[in-house]
């Protein structure tokens, strides 16, 4: 571990005021579909589907990710291999971005989902749009029941 | 062409007005809220300075 950033961008536990706020990687689900650059495009997808997914992340042996595959791409050609359909080198973030942040900026580039990764590229998890706006709300209701309550 | 003198349909940066090929966040070319790597970075607070250049 090389500092404090990278403490945060792995998503390891912190102390402090703001600790207890969630954040990109408290929200991403875990359970995202991924695949192998060189499998068939027809067998990921009806993979991805039958979990209830329309988005799979592609990486390789080490997690590391490679290319992200959204509804369209999944809809390619069956015998193509992914990594022809992929999109490479997505735009990726820090699981220790704040939950708001994340939800106004998916909300504002009208963007389903964001892959979250660790400093090293590792992924985390896939953060969905209805999830982020959904917890960012209910973060707001908080924030201001808390500030009711001081008053 | 724009005021700027760039041509209508150049993708640029909604907060620092450099020209993009693709927008950062969603990476897409027609993205109306448009905004560059460095840009993004300094909003969602991932230039942030180390902590304490100490360590600890």
């Amino acid at each position: 571990m090389d500092g404090k950033l990278d403490w945060l961008a792995a998503g390891l536990p912190t102390e402090g005021t703001n600790a207890a706020r969630p954040r990109a990687g408290d929200v991403a689900r875990k359970d995202v579909p991924t695949c192998r650059a060189n499998e068939p495009i027809g067998e990921v997808r009806q993979r991805v589907r039958a979990a209830g997914w329309d988005a799979c992340v592609v990486v390789n042996d080490e997690r590391v990710v490679l290319g992200l595959l959204r509804g369209a791409e999944l809809d390619t050609e069956q015998d193509e291999p992914v990594e022809r359909a992929m999109r490479p080198g997505p735009s990726t973030f820090r699981p220790h971005v704040p939950i708001e942040e994340m939800a106004q900026f998916m909300v504002a580039h009208d963007l389903p989902t964001s892959p979250i990764t660790s400093s090293d590229g590792r992924l985390i998890g896939v953060l969905r749009r209805e999830d982020a706006v959904r917890v960012a709300h209910e973060q707001h209701e908080h924030d201001e029941t808390s500030e009711e309550a001081k008053r | 062409m724009t005021p700027t003198g760039e041509p209508s349909g150049t993708l640029i940066c909604t907060r620092c007005g450099v020209i993009l090929e693709l927008c950062a966040f969603c990476e897409r070319e027609e993205c109306p809220e448009a905004i560059c790597y460095r840009c993004l970075r300094i909003e969602l607070g991932e230039s942030m300075a180390e902590p304490h250049v100490h360590g600890g």
